[in-house]
Parts: C-alpha cells; sequence; structure tokens
C-alpha cells in the first residue's frame, strides 16, 4: 500500500492509494456528502450524492511523465464529467474540487431527485433529528421543490419486514445500505429489491421474514426513516434522548452500547463504536434483548420469610437476618458449611467482593459462577493463559492471519465474531471451521473439516503431529515437549482419518495454512468448552509449536457464556483458585458438589447472587430446600429466589457503574443508566453490606449514587454523536481511600475504590483502574473523525466512554511458562445401549430470563430432535413424530427434525429451551443416548 | 448505389442462405475452418483490427482493440454475444437471426477461437422467442457438423456455444448489466472499472460484441482486408445494416457501405422509397433512441460514424427513424423518455427520478395538450441535472431526446405554453398524432 | 419446523418441492452444464415454472430458489425486475402491444383502442373468458412492420386496427395450440396478414442438417419444410 499525495479543494493531503475521494477528502475534514456509500459497505455509487470534479495531470503521451506548465507544476486535465467520489480511487497528483458551482449543481440536483420521491414526514418520522437525509438537504439541498405534482411514490406505510423490523417503502432512498450489510457482511440475503425504476422497492422473502440476527443494524445505517424496529418505533424523538454509555452483557463479545434513556425510561439501545470490539454493530439480542432491565415484576425491597412467606423488610432487617444465620451456620458448622453461587453477567466489581466475602469473612471456597449441571462449560483457564495478546484488534486482521474455528458456533454463541471473523476472510484471511455439525460460518470459510463427534482430540493431535513436523525448534519456557512427543507418536494420520471421517489431505490442508500464518487466531465455543482443559490444551498447544502464544493478534479466543465470564474467572468465583489464577491450598466445593453436600447436610447455607439454579437444572432445587438458610440476590423473584429465606433486589447493568471483562479480557466500563429505588443498592455494595453485617459493623448506606455518573448530553439538531460531539461531563472519580485500607474495613464508599482494590490485588489488572478506563476515550484513531456525521449518522454512536483496557494473557506475564503436555483422553466409549451421540446446540434466542419480554421472545424456537436423513430412515422416524432420546441420565421426548447434513449416528437438541430441558439426560460433557419413535 | 455483394444480409444474394446446406455450400465455416486449422488467435485479432471493423452495437468501438484488452494468460475466458436489442428502432440482430442464422453462429465461433474463449453466450432478449429457437437449431445443426464442442476438427479447440434468453429489460442490453443478467440476477449495470475484459461474466475476462458486429467477422476473415476496406470510408470501413423505420414508404432493413448519404436511405427507391405520402421529413433520429435528432437540414449527411457525429449527433446501432411533420417535438420527447423511464432499472438517482419527472412534465405538454411557462426551464434543468450524472448511459441517453427537442423546436413548447394562457388549459390532444396538428402549423417550415 | 422434506438442512431451512425437479429433471441438468455457476439458471427455470403452473405463484418462486438451492429473496427479485415473469394469473394469450416509436406513429394507438373495444378490457387486465390479458409494451423490435404485437411471445405483423378482429380470431381459434398453451413462448412463432386479412405463419427457413457427403454438389435452392417445433433444451415438453 502505497502513500500518494493529493490535493481536494487546495488543500494537500498524502493518503494510502487504496482510497476512494470520500474517504481521503474526510482525512482534510472535507465532507463529500453521500448516501449509498457506507464506509463499512462496498462502494456502489448508485444515489450519485458524491459527484465532485476530478483531474489529473496531464501524461506526456511518450515519457509517461507528468506535463508541466511555466511554473513547473504538473498540468491537470479535468475530466470531462463529475465523477461519483465514493467510487473513484485516488492517485498520485489528483486534484478534486468538491464547492464548484457546477459540483453544487449536482449535488442539489440528486437532492431534489430524491425528494421528489420522499414525502416529507419528518414530524411523525422516527429518523427526525439524525436523519441524514435531512442534513444533507439542509447543507446542499435545494429550498423549494419544482416538482409540483402530487406523485410521490405511494406505498402502503407501515409494513413489516419481519417482526422486529419495520418499512416504510415511501420513505426508501433507494440505496441498497441495508441490502449490501445483509448480503455483504451479514450473509444474511434475506433483502432484495422488487420491481425496478421507481417502483423498484425493498422486499425480504425469507422464512420467517427478515431471518437475520443482525437486521437491526440496517436500521443504523439506513440513511432515512424506511427502516425503523419496533422496538423503538414511535417511542420518543432523537434529540430527547440522553445516550449512556453501557455494555452488552448477553455474550463474551461484550459490545459497547449505548442506552438510549428518557424520562429515566430505557427507549433504545444503539452500537457505540469500539473497532476492537463490535466496531460499529451490534446484535438483535444486544439490540432488543435488553427490556429485562425494566420488567414489571423488578424487585424493590428486601424480603424475608416470615411465617413461610416471603415479606417485605428493611434493608437492616435483611442484612440482620442474614448475619445472624451466616454467623450461626459458621458457629456450628464451620464456613466450609457456605458456599455462593454468582451470575457470569454481574460485574468485576461485584464478583471481586463476592468471593472476598466467602474467603475473609465466612471463610469458604465453595464458591462458582456454574450451576451444576452436567455438560456444563469447564472452567477455562486456559483460555486465559493462551489468550489473544494485549493489543489484538480483529479489525485490522486480514492477510497473513489464519483463524481456527474449533467446535464452535459463532452465530449462536457470539453472534458478533460471525461478523468479524467474515471481515477476516473479506480481509484476506484464511477460516478453518471445524465442528461436527455445519454452521453458518462454514459459507464464509475458507475450510471446512467436519469431524465426527468424540473424534475432537484425535483431530486435534492429528493437526499437532502435522505441524510438529515442521517445527525445527520448540520455543523457550516450554515443558512438556518430550510428553507431546510420545502421545504424537502414538498418532497415525489415517487412524485419525478414519476415526473422524476426515480426508487426510483435508487435515494437511489445514496444518499448512496454521504453518503459513503470520497471525494464528483460534476461536472454540460450546463444544470445546464443556470438555475444559483435555481439548483446550491442545488448541494451545498448536501456539506454543507456532511460538504464537503471548503476542498481538494471535491467540485464544474463547466464546465463553456470558458477558462477564471471563471476569468471573479472573476474580476468582470458583473453588479451586483465588482471584488471578492463584491456586489455593484448600479447594471448595463446585456447584456440581454443593448439590449433594446440601443434601447430605454438610452444606447448610447459601448465598446466590444473580443466578437461577432451579429454573435450569431442576434437582438444585431439592438441594437448595434442604439448606438451613439460604439468600437469593436477584432483580426479580426467580424459581430459586422463591425458595430463599432472604431475597435482596439486585440491580441489572444499567443501573450502576462497573467493570466487565470480555471474551478477549478486555476491561470495559458501563456507566449508570437508570436510577432505581433510593434506597437499592448496586450488586457490589449489597455484598459489602452483609460483610459489614457479619463483622458487625454499621451498615452502609450504599447509595446507588455515591459517585459521580457520567452522562453525554447530545445537543440538539446537530451533530451530538460526531466525535466533536459535546463529551458530556466526565468527572472522574479517583479513589482517595488507600485499596489496604478499603479492604481491611470494607468500607468502599464507591465503585471506584473497588476498581481500584482489583487493580491492586487480582495479577493482570494492575493500572485497570475507572480513570485509566475512561482516558482511552483519547485514544487517537479511533472511530469517527471531526466534522462527520452525515458520514455515520443515525448510525452508531461515537465512543465517548472509552474502549476498554485488555488485560494481560498468563503467557504474557514474565517468566510464563508454556506447558505442552497434552491433557489425558475422555473418550465417552461407544455403547450399543446407547448408539449416538447427542449434540448439544447453543442457541442465541433460548429460555434465558435476560430475553423475557423482549420481542426476541417470539424467536426462541419450540424443541425438537434433529436427526439424519439416514438414520431416521433406518428408525422409521419421519419428521415431526415424536421421538424419545433416552441416555443413563433419563430421556426427553420432542418432534422430530430430519436434516439431511446433520452427520449419521448423532442426534442434535438444542440447549435451554423451556419444554426440552436436555440437561436432564446429559450424563457429562458428552452424552450417548439411544433413540426411539415414541409409539402415537 | 446498391451493393453488388451483402456481406451481412446475403440471403438476397444466396436465397435459403439460413438452410445450413445452402450456407455450407455457400462458403459457409470455410474461414472458421481455415482460423481453426491455419492460423493462430493472434492473427485473426490482427486481421479485424485491420479491416478496421468497429462495434455495431452503439459505440462504433474498434473491435480489434477491444479484443486485445484481454489480460494475458487469464482464464477461463467468454465471449458474449449482446441480442437484447431493445432500443426503439433497431430491429437488424433479429433479422440477421432470422435470415442468416450460421454466418452469426460462424462469427461467435469464430470470434470465440480469435479471443481463446472456450464457451461463448448469445444473449437474445427474452421477447425473441423464435429467434432463439431458430439460433438452438442452428447450433444444434453446428454441433451435429462437429463445429462447436470438443476437440474441433481435430484441432483440439473447444468451443462451446449457448443461446442465454433475457426476459424483459432493455438495460440488460448494457454490458455489465448483460453480465449480472446471465448470472441470473437483476440486470443492473456495475461499476467500471474493472472493465469486462478484465473482470467480466463470472468474473472472468469477458468480450462483449454485438450480432452484427460478430456476423462481420466470418467475411473478414475469409475475404481479406482489402476486400472489406474498399466498402465504406477509411475511419468507417465496411458495411451497416440501417434498421429504416418510421415514416418512409418502405421501412425495412439495408445494408450499405457506411458513407451513403441520409436521403439516399430515405429517398432511393431500392430503400425507403421516399416518405409516405410524399409528406416533409421533420425529425431523423439516426442511431437509435439515445441518438440526438437530426433534421430535414441534414439529409445530406453521409452515414458514417465522423460525419453523423459530426452533424451532432450519433451512428449508434443505425437505427434510422425517420418522423414526418405531423408528430409533435414534445410528443416524441415524451415517448422516447417513456421508454427510458420504463426501462430505467432504478439503481441511480438521477435516471430513476429525472426519466420520472421529466415525463411528468412534458405529459402536461404532449398528451394534455398545453404548459406553463414556467415548465420549459424545469425541463432544461432536469436533463442538465442528469447528464453527466448517471450510472451508466442509459440515463444518458435519455437526455437526448429532451435536449434535442428543447433546442431544435423550442417553439413548439412555448406554443404550447401560449395556447394554455390563451384559452385556459387547451385541447385535451391524444397520442401527439394529428390532434396536435394546429400547434405544428404554428411553425411553417 | 417445517416437516416433510428429506432435504431438510440444520440452516436455513427451507422449503422443498420436488415438482418441476421430477418432471425437468434432464432439461434442468443440461442447464445446469452450460454456466459456471447455477445461478445463471435462474431464468430459464423461472421460464419452465412459468409454463408449467401458468404463472408464477409464490410457491413456483419458492420451489426455483430451492433447486438451486439460492435466497429466495434473491429470485423474487429477479421476478419483479423483469417484464416477461408474471407473478399474477394471466390469460392464455399474453397481447403485448407495442406502443413505441415507430409504433405509435404508425397505428400502435387505433389498434389497442380497436383491441380495448374487442375484448372490453384496458390495459393490464385480463378477459373474463380468461382467454386475453392486454397489455402495452415498448418497442419490439420490428419497427418496419408496424403495429407489432406478441401474443405468447409469437410475433405478429402489420396488425392495423382493421385486422384486430381477425387477430383475436386467429388467437381464439389457435388457443389449443402449443403457442397458446406456453405464455413463456416456448413454441412461439412469427405470423403476418395475408391477402385475404388473416394471419399464417412465416416458414422459419432452417431445414434439418444434411452431412456433407449426402448433401454434396445438390444445390438446396427451395427451403424444404419448416423447422420442425420440437422442444429444445431449455424448453420444457408440453405438459398438456
Ligand atoms: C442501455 C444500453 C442498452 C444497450 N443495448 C444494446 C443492445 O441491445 N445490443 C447491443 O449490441 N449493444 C447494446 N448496447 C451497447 C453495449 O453495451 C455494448 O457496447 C455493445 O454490445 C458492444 O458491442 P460492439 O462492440 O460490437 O458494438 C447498449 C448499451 C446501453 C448503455
Ligand atoms: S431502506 Fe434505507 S438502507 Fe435500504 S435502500 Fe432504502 S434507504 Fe437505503
Ligand atoms: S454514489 Fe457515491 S455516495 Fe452514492
Amino acid at each position: 500500500m502505497a502513500e500518494i499525495t493529493i490535493t481536494v479543494d487546495g488543500v494537500q493531503i498524502t493518503v494510502p492509494d487504496t482510497m476512494n475521494v470520500v474517504d481521503a477528502a474526510r482525512l482534510a475534514a472535507i465532507q463529500i456528502p453521500v448516501f449509498c456509500y457506507h464506509p463499512r459497505l462496498p462502494a456502489v455509487g448508485m444515489c450519485r450524492m458524491c459527484m465532485v470534479a476530478i483531474g489529473t495531470p496531464r501524461l506526456d503521451r511518450d515519457t509517461r511523465q507528468p506535463v508541466l506548465d511555466e511554473h513547473g507544476k504538473p498540468m491537470i486535465q479535468m475530466l470531462p464529467k463529475l465523477q461519483p467520489a465514493c467510487t473513484t480511487r485516488v492517485s498520485e497528483g489528483m486534484v478534486v474540487i468538491t464547492k464548484s458551482d457546477e459540483v453544487k449543481f449536482a449535488q442539489n440536483g440528486v437532492l431534489e431527485f430524491l425528494l421528489t420521491s420522499h414525502p416529507l414526514d419528518c414530524p411523525v418520522c422516527d429518523k427526525g433529528g439524525e436523519c441524514p437525509l435531512q442534513n444533507l438537504t439542509m447543507e446542499w439541498g435545494p429550498s423549494t421543490s419544482r416538482f409540483d405534482y402530487s406523485d410521490k411514490v405511494h406505498f402502503e406505510k407501515p409494513y413489516k419486514l419481519g417482526d422486529l423490523i419495520n418499512l416504510d417503502r415511501e420513505r426508501c432512498i433507494l440505496c441498497s445500505r441495508c441490502v449490501r450489510f445483509q448480503d455483504d457482511l451479514a450473509d444474511d440475503p434475506v433483502l432484495g429489491f422488487d420491481q425496478r425504476g421507481r417502483k423498484w422497492h425493498i422486499i425480504s422473502k425469507s422464512d420467517p421474514p427478515f431471518d437475520s440476527k443482525f437486521s437491526g443494524n440496517t436500521t443504523d445505517i439506513c440513511p432515512v426513516g424506511a427502516l425503523t424496529t419496533s422496538d423503538f418505533r414511535f417511542r420518543a424523538r432523537a434529540w430527547e434522548l440522553t445516550a449512556v454509555p453501557s455494555l452488552c452483557n448477553h455474550c463474551a463479545v461484550g459490545c459497547n452500547t449505548t442506552l438510549d434513556m428518557r424520562h429515566n425510561q430505557l427507549q433504545r439501545v444503539m452500537p457505540r463504536e469500539n473497532a476492537a470490539v463490535n466496531d460499529i454493530w451490534i446484535c438483535d439480542k444486544g439490540r432488543f434483548g435488553h427490556r429485562f432491565i425494566e420488567r414489571e415484576n423488578r424487585l424493590t425491597t428486601p424480603l424475608v420469610r416470615r411465617d413461610g412467606q416471603l415479606q417485605p423488610a428493611t434493608w437492616d432487617e435483611a442484612l440482620d437476618v442474614i448475619a445472624t444465620n451466616f454467623r450461626a451456620i459458621q458457629a456450628t458448622d464451620g464456613g466450609a458449611a457456605l458456599a455462593g453461587l454468582a451470575g457470569e453477567h454481574l460485574a468485576n466489581e461485584d464478583l471481586f467482593l463476592f468471593q472476598r466475602l466467602f474467603r475473609e469473612v465466612l471463610g469458604s471456597n465453595n464458591l462458582d459462577t456454574r450451576i451444576g449441571a452436567p455438560g456444563e462449560y469447564a472452567l477455562d483457564d486456559v483460555g486465559y493463559q493462551y489468550g489473544v495478546g494485549v493489543g489484538t484488534n480483529l479489525m485490522k486482521l486480514g492477510k497473513g492471519t489464519a483463524v481456527l474455528v474449533f467446535g464452535a458456533d459463532p452465530e449462536e454463541e457470539a453472534p458478533l465474531y460471525m461478523l468479524r471473523l467474515r471481515q477476516i476472510v473479506t480481509q484476506g484471511g484464511s477460516l478453518i471451521v471445524a465442528n461436527p455439525r455445519p454452521t453458518k460460518l462454514d459459507r464464509s470459510a475458507t475450510q471446512t473439516l467436519r469431524y465426527r463427534p468424540d473424534s475432537e482430540r484425535d483431530v486435534l493431535l492429528a493437526l499437532l503431529k502435522l505441524v510438529s513436523a515442521e517445527t525445527k525448534q520448540i520455543p523457550q519456557r516450554t515443558t512438556g515437549a518430550a510428553e507431546l512427543k510420545g502421545t504424537l507418536e502414538q498418532t497415525k494420520l489415517d487412524v485419525v482419518a478414519k476415526l473422524s471421517g476426515l480426508e487426510q489431505a483435508a487435515l494437511e490442508q489445514a496444518a499448512q495454512t496454521i504453518l503459513a500464518a503470520e497471525h494464528l487466531l483460534i476461536v472454540y465455543g460450546a463444544d470445546v468448552l464443556v470438555h475444559g482443559a483435555s481439548l483446550s490444551a491442545l488448541l494451545a498447544n498448536l501456539l506454543i509449536l507456532r511460538g504464537k502464544v503471548g503476542l498481538v493478534n494471535s491467540g485464544l479466543i474463547p466464546l465463553l457464556a456470558r458477558g462477564n465470564s471471563r471476569g468471573a474467572l479472573d476474580m476468582g468465583v470458583r473453588p479451586d483458585k483465588a482471584a488471578g489464577y492463584r491456586p489455593l491450598q484448600q479447594v471448595g466445593l463446585t456447584a456440581r458438589e454443593m448439590w449433594p453436600a446440601a443434601l447430605a447436610g454438610k452444606l447448610r447455607g447459601m448465598y446466590v447472587m444473580g443466578s437461577d439454579p432451579v429454573a435450569s437444572y431442576a434437582p438444585a432445587q431439592a438441594a437448595l430446600d434442604a439448606l438451613a438458610f439460604l439468600v437469593v440476590q436477584d432483580t426479580t423473584l426467580t424459581a430459586t429466589a422463591q425458595l430463599a429465606d432472604v431475597v435482596l433486589p439486585g440491580m441489572t447493568v444499567a443501573e450502576y457503574d462497573a467493570t466487565y471483562t470480555n471474551a478477549e479480557r478486555r476491561v470495559q466500563r458501563a456507566r449508570l443508566a437508570r436510577k432505581v429505588d433510593d434506597a437499592s443498592k448496586p450488586n457490589w455494595a449489597i455484598v459489602q453490606a452483609i460483610a459489614q453485617a457479619m463483622r458487625g459493623e454499621p451498615v452502609l448506606a450504599g447509595a446507588v449514587s455515591s459517585e459521580t455518573t457520567t452522562t453525554i448530553t447530545r445537543t440538539v439538531g446537530g451533530n451530538g454523536k460526531g466525535g466533536n460531539g459535546v463529551q458530556g461531563k466526565l468527572t472522574l472519580t479517583t479513589s482517595t481511600a488507600s485499596a489496604d485500607a478499603a479492604q481491611e474495613n470494607w468500607d468502599y464508599m464507591t465503585v471506584a475504590e473497588v476498581a481500584a482494590d482489583i487493580a491492586d490485588l487480582v495479577p493482570g489488572y494492575a493500572g485497570i483502574t475507572h480513570t485509566a478506563l475512561a482516558q482511552t476515550a483519547q485514544t487517537k484513531g479511533w472511530g469517527r473523525q471531526a466534522n462527520e456525521a452525515y458520514f455515520y449518522d443515525g448510525t452508531s454512536y461515537a465512543n465517548a466512554e472509552g474502549v476498554g483496557l485488555q488485560v494481560p494473557s498468563g503467557a504474557e506475564l514474565p517468566k510464563a511458562t508454556f506447558d505442552l503436555t497434552p491433557p489425558p483422553a475422555t473418550k465417552v466409549p461407544a455403547s450399543s445401549t446407547y448408539p449416538f451421540a447427542l449434540l448439544v446446540q447453543t442457541l442465541a434466542y433460548r429460555n434465558d430470563p435476560f430475553l423475557h419480554d423482549s420481542l426476541l421472545q417470539s424467536h426462541i424456537p419450540a424443541g425438537y430432535i434433529a436427526l439424519n436423513t439416514d438414520d431416521a430412515a433406518k428408525l422409521g422416524i419421519a419428521a415431526g413424530a415424536q421421538v424419545q432420546l433416552t441416555s443413563a441420565a433419563g430421556s426427553l421426548r420432542a418432534p422430530a427434525r430430519v436434516v439431511a447434513d446433520l452427520p449419521t449416528g448423532c442426534v442434535l437438541v438444542p440447549a435451554g429451551l423451556a419444554d426440552l430441558p436436555v440437561s436432564t439426560i446429559q450424563t457429562g460433557a458428552l452424552t450417548r443416548v439411544a433413540v426411539s419413535r415414541v409409539a402415537e | 448505389m446498391a451493393l453488388t455483394e451483402h456481406v451481412i444480409m446475403r440471403e438476397l444474394d444466396v436465397p435459403n442462405i439460413a438452410d445450413f446446406n445452402v450456407y455450407l455450400q455457400h462458403d459457409g465455416y470455410v474461414a472458421y475452418r481455415k482460423a481453426l486449422t491455419e492460423m493462430k488467435p493472434n492473427e485473426i485479432v490482427q486481421i479485424v483490427s485491420d479491416a478496421g471493423l468497429r462495434g455495431r452495437g452503439g459505440a462504433g468501438f474498434p473491435t480489434g482493440r477491444k479484443w486485445s484488452f484481454l489480460p494475458r494468460g487469464v482464464y477461463p475466458r467468454y465471449l458474449l454475444c449482446n441480442c437484447d436489442e431493445s432500443e426503439p428502432g433497431t430491429f437488424n440482430n433479429h433479422q440477421i437471426i432470422d435470415l442468416n442464422p450460421h454466418q452469426l453462429i460462424e462469427g461467435v465461433a469464430l470470434s470465440a477461437f480469435a479471443i481463446e474463449a472456450e464457451t461463448a453466450y448469445i444473449y437474445c432478449r427474452g421477447e425473441f422467442a423464435t429467434a432463439v429457437r431458430t439460433l438452438e437449431h442452428a447450433i444444434e445443426q453446428a454441433y451435429a457438423a462437429g463445429f462447436l464442442g470438443k476437440n474441433i476438427f481435430g484441432t483440439g479447440v473447444n468451443i462451446d456455444l449457448y443461446v442465454h434468453r433475457g426476459a424483459g429489460a432493455y438495460i440488460c442490453g448494457e454490458e455489465t448489466a448483460l453480465m449480472e443478467s446471465l448470472e441470473g440476477k437483476i440486470g443492473q449495470p456495475r461499476n467500471k472499472p474493472p472493465f469486462p475484459a478484465v473482470e467480466g461474466l463470472y468474473r472472468k475476462p469477458t468480450i462483449i460484441n454485438n450480432v452484427e458486429t460478430l456476423a462481420n467477422v466470418p467475411p473478414i476473415v475469409r475475404r481479406g482486408v482489402d476486400w472489406y476496406r474498399s466498402y465504406g470510408t477509411p475511419q468507417s470501413p465496411g458495411t451497416k445494416v440501417f434498421s429504416l423505420s418510421g415514416h418512409v414508404k418502405r421501412p425495412g432493413n439495408y445494408e450499405l457501405p457506411f458513407g451513403v448519404p441520409l436521403r439516399e436511405l430515405i429517398y432511393s427507391p431500392e430503400y425507403g422509397g421516399g416518405m409516405q405520402a410524399d409528406r416533409p421529413v421533420k425529425i431523423i433520429i439516426p442511431g437509435g433512441a439515445s441518438a440526438p435528432w437530426l433534421t430535414d437540414k441534414h439529409l445530406d449527411t453521409p452515414l458514417d460514424y465522423e460525419s453523423v457525429a459530426a452533424a451532432g449527433s450519433m451512428l449508434g446501432s443505425g437505427a434510422v427513424m425517420v418522423l414526418n411533420d405531423t408528430v409533435s417535438a414534445p410528443h416524441l420527447a415524451y415517448k422516447m423518455d417513456e421508454f427510458f423511464k420504463h426501462e430505467s432499472c432504478g439503481k441511480c438517482t438521477p435516471c430513476r427520478e429525472g426519466t420520472h419527472w421529466l415525463v411528468k412534465v412534458l405529459h402536461r405538454f404532449a398528451e394534455e395538450g398545453h404548459g406553463r411557462a414556467e415548465d420549459i426551464p424545469v425541463l432544461h434543468s432536469i436533463y442538465r441535472q442528469m447528464q453527466g450524472n448517471c450510472f451508466c448511459l442509459l440515463g444518458e441517453s435519455a437526455v437526448m431526446p429532451i435536449k434535442s427537442a428543447l433546442a431544435l423546436f423550442p417553439e413548439e413548447f412555448e406554443a404550447y405554453v401560449a395556447r394554455a394562457a390563451s384559452n385556459g388549459k387547451g385541447h385535451n390532444g391524444k397520442n401527439g398524432h394529428a390532434q396536435v396538428q394546429p400547434v405544428i402549423a404554428l411553425q411553417q417550415r | 419446523m417445517q416437516g416433510g422434506g428429506e432435504k431438510e438442512s440444520l440452516l436455513p431451512p427451507c422449503k422443498q418441492q420436488t415438482m418441476l425437479k421430477a418432471t425437468y429433471a434432464t432439461q434442468i441438468e443440461s442447464l445446469l452444464a452450460r454456466y459456471a455457476s447455477p445461478r445463471s439458471v435462474v431464468l430459464p427455470l423461472l421460464y419452465m415454472a412459468q409454463d408449467h403452473y401458468g404463472h408464477l405463484t409464490e410457491e413456483a418462486i419458492n420451489e426455483v430458489a430451492a433447486i438451486l438451492n439460492l435466497p429466495a429473496t434473491d429470485v423474487f427479485e429477479v421476478v419483479g425486475f423483469y417484464t416477461l415473469f408474471y407473478d399474477r394469473p394471466v390469460g392464455r394469450w399474453m397481447v403485448q402491444v407495442c406502443d413505441d416509436v415507430p409504433c405509435c406513429y404508425c397505428g400502435a394507438e387505433a389498434l389497442l383502442d380497436a383491441l380495448k373495444q374487442q375484448l372490453g378490457i384496458s390495459e393490464e387486465q385480463t378477459s373474463s373468458d380468461g382467454m386475453f390479458t392486454l397489455q402495452r409494451v415498448k418497442c419490439l423490435a420490428a419497427c418496419h412492420r408496424p403495429p407489432v404485437v406478441q401474443a405468447n411471445l409469437s410475433y405478429f405483423y402489420d396488425v392495423t386496427a382493421e385486422r384486430a378482429d381477425a387477430f383475436i380470431r386467429f388467437l381464439r381459434e389457435h388457443a389449443d395450440t402449443p403457442q397458446g398453451k406456453s405464455v413463456s413462448g416456448f413454441y412461439a412463432e412469427d405470423y403476418e396478414p395475408d391477402a385475404n386479412g388473416t394471419f399464417r405463419q412465416i416458414p422459419r427457413k432452417l431445414v434439418a442438417y444434411q452431412p456433407p457427403a449426402a448433401s454434396n454438389g445438390t444445390p438446396a435452392a427451395e427451403p424444404s419444410q419448416p423447422a420442425p417445433s420440437e422442444p429444445s433444451a431449455a424448453s420444457p415438453p408440453e405438459t398438456a
């Protein structure tokens, strides 16, 4: 990529020669108006708004050298007609004129043309106030229309394109941004155009219509009010909104969002630009799945069980009951009779204090974020140890990068990664997708490997064997090389090929791709996470052998379950390690061990924060019933909370300031957007209050907003979302109290003080304070430049809060060592009683309490059991017939789905559906089942 | 001056040349056999260049030059023969297929060999259902005779030829839209660059030529450059099949050497035979709907690319429409722009909205029979807002009728305005035909 | 989840119908062999579907999408864009009158008026007996024989207003011919009025190929028979 110099309106700028004229002019702060062009989409040059005069130096016919004028300057010959700036690439010496009368006439003309079709219904249009067509008309358009016919295009007004997105075809200016987004970025080609000419209009004929997990983004990039969400339509005017920086907690991507508030009510969720995380997109779960914040049945006061009934109580009373009971259990059975469960969506500050409470005050290591169901994800330490290096930015990767996606379905597990990985391919990278079943990402892959279930380990060993054969030198600080060598010697490629159903050549090709990569990313998901280190360590071995550990743009990316799953592991909410992965002498009970312990009377008291085991794992109920004392802290009266002795009202991500750590270990901060009842406390403050109560200290009046909060106030009618927009009053609170003192005394005044403690006490988090996080907002080179709201308007918001800071991976710490020792095999032997392998599919839209009350509820499928066509034929099972699955643990029924592309010998069952509790038949990481037809 | 022998319309010299056997007996596939067995692809490109063959599809671009833009060593390549023929006034491609199909097939196959393409498609507009059947039948014959398929004449050369039928869209004649359509998409033009020669059908190097262009290739290769250049002018060598239509006595296709004056085409008893009812010529559109108009003043313009351009128009596809004094200029502009509006694909704003607006205003003049003073500057403005700003040449072409009408017959627009002012809205003329006679009578020409 | 489809896929679930694929298996195969991308077969397949079902119903369009494994929206786009695909019921004869320059100055408007009157319908309407749908279309590339009409894509030349009657009569009489049954024009022929004002077919000039040895020296001055109307690879066999 060469740099060249061009002149735009007399300003000389040096730009990469791959740029188009719009982007180049933007660097000189010169706006060329656009509609169809969008910096993230391929340029098509169809709206003709960006017409400018372009000249290039006249070249001598023979020498091909520029002809010079009498001043020794190259003579510029202007092209005979105006050119579209968006599809014209810059070239050396190019001269661009954007403000001549000719240019103005053309641009004015295009706007006048567009307005001959466009209704002037701005007063009732949701886009009003943040509408590029409005803005450009102000700046470049005619003030009156000469089109004096009542002949605008007419269509039926609101038209449901799907149940999430509405299309107003009259407003559409036919720029095709939405179509290109769906085709090129989302790979859900569900939008198109019907008819032609002026009758041209958007249609969606997928079944269901507009079937895409990314549909909401089209409403952002639509430059008019043609596409609106059912979620926000007619709710508020754009200028009345206060956009509060927040984060989406649904999955491990950690997309940056804003919660757009009015009158303390959430009006909509918008993406907030962060190139390294979500760029300017969010998935529909992030956009539509935040109505849980305002659920009507939110708890507002503590409840205490009196006479068998949960009844409202004061905080003092509730805390007193808790302290009394916990102290009693401590006294009779010791701290080890107490246990804690916490949700992985909770903030670092909540989780840090939670484990402190248990370890320092209650004296227990019985901590977990899981609920003990079989087939749950194991604790993912490998993903921390060999995670992607600090500074990794997927946006920048392309040629030279190889991505191996193993045992993962990014579209369902962490949707935004789907866009990021596709972008890497678009930019020239390689993508190997390895799964036992097809996933949508296969379509974008440069190679797919379809291995048989339970051959994962063999496949990985085969890849390791092929890679190690080409590895001259094992990197330094590596252990276990001999053990690996031993295992690899026993690995025979032809045997693996047979076991896995893969061609040996395919394995070789994949190994070649891995060997050739300058940057090597390995993404793994549910199918690996359930197996824990036994598979992920082998994936890490690929990195170690290739010398790609602890490096920028290389490493593991585990698709953990929730927005702060990594944070929970970092904070040490687990039985075996303290915060920062420090091993413990005395290991506590895992969630799975807690239930029998409770039933056996060994475990007597529990504190469950933001977790609802009863809802998704039935056996938990009896165990919880058997406890002497149960405290549940949550936002609603969950099934688990109904069993509690004390229920404490928790807060959602919208209601307090805190930090979260995503899959790539990026710590990011969400802000207080919605004020709740004055008596309410952030989750961390409740934990602290319990600690204080236990210590017999006065309860801290832990007000919600003990810290000054930041909001971004948008300026009305202008480009409030631009980088030059009002940054809001950014008041930063730093902890004055020393961390040690706070730690000793449990007297954190603000969440920033807790964060400061985390920075001091959790290895890797050093320096990650709220102040430092906020400073990342000033990082140069991020996102949009000054004065270009026109470019992105209506799109995602500029990022004024900060883009987060990455915690180093274990491999990046000084003196880190790398272990090649292959973990032992954990095969589940095939059995004739249970001949089928059960594949469990994580769905994005599942029975998740966070999706309740959202429009997505109707997107959750009814349960089904998918079978291969041949298997179904053999068993005499027709599509739709009732099928029973039986495992050693239990049985389950659902209608059959008969599909062609599922490998034989497996059944696929979606997880997390209310009518199909798959955990009841799971026996572990891999479950073997029998399949039978249920007689009518 | 009639040609003693025809280059394209050989059915006039050899009856029933559409019959494969007749074609074979009259030097059919001789050039093709010679090329494949004795010549290198390059040599054919050279001959076609030397002959000065220019594309008959509209732009008159030198065919040999176009072929030489193919990037070296990139395969597969495709040859597309453009038989979308949808522009008002053009109808010679259809006739070539009806009356001399094997010459086209030979031309396509020979040109495919010249550009080293192993697959060629003839893209016919969807309405040409009969022509498609004729072609498919003739192609079957060529396959049966071993002229198409694998290892032709034992030379190892493979050439497959298929007919692909469009489905009703003028824009698919535009080369990039044609490729989109052939790929099974809606026919909308692509951005250029990349040009088709570099990245065309299925993103492979592709050459697109008109039916008449390719039908010229076998005679050129068989008879040689000098023979070919003995017809026409130095810059526009050879002959052209002119499609003559409108108010002439004998509309039809006439093959003439380039350079014959318009007057001869229209008035010679062998060709147009003069104007119906001997009315005067009013408007001549010499190159299809997208050509600027000429008038009776230009009757002596020689019909070659340079002379027609010098007269302010373009030879385009060689479709010569001649209209007499009963036709009102605003109405003709209205009808023409109605065509362009109907065919606008919708991709770019100026064409999509501009043609609509033009038709809207012109309707007031031509169909409602009146106009408003402020409409005239609006018409000027609309076409200026379109001109040079459209994505493809369809939109640019739509400018020509209205621009011509305003430039050549401003008084007709003014007459409509004047009449509207004098008697309210004016009469309710229809069709711009005889009913608008009074307006036209105003301008004694 | 949709039942019944043995080709259902894990993603994305798509409806399957097998009618077209079963009926035209060989044609579809041969069409697919012509192109580097199966998507190129969309237009030919839509023509087939249109003839098979009479017009392009939603199901027919989805079926074409499924056969070619394309997103349904992409195929609907194509149907909407091109004027020769009818996504609504049309008459047995699709009568398309060119109203463009030069036809419009040579009697097309008078012809349209006559046809409307004859059939008692206006443009874009279908006669109550389901026999005719009348449409105005743009230039049909036969400007030398105006007014020009296509009926199921068969050309009719010199259809002056006076001949409207004979023209309609001809179509009624020929409603049950292959031409009448193929709205996609797979059997289209060309017709012109004769001296009595009735329409007759213009013979096509192709004859069957005779190997060179046999034809050697025999000048074929007379055209033999008009080409037989047997369906070619792109045309479906008759399905009446
Ligand atoms: C809107 C539009 C329609 C066209 N239609 C045709 C057509 O029907 N036939 C044709 O040969 N060229 C047509 N052309 C020109 C073609 O794009 C192309 O230039 C031509 O086929 C090249 O062939 P040639 O080099 O043999 O002239 C059209 C161009 C435009 C812009
Ligand atoms: S809906 Fe919006 S994004 Fe889509 S084409 Fe219309 S204006 Fe463009
Ligand atoms: S044509 Fe360049 S922005 Fe639309």
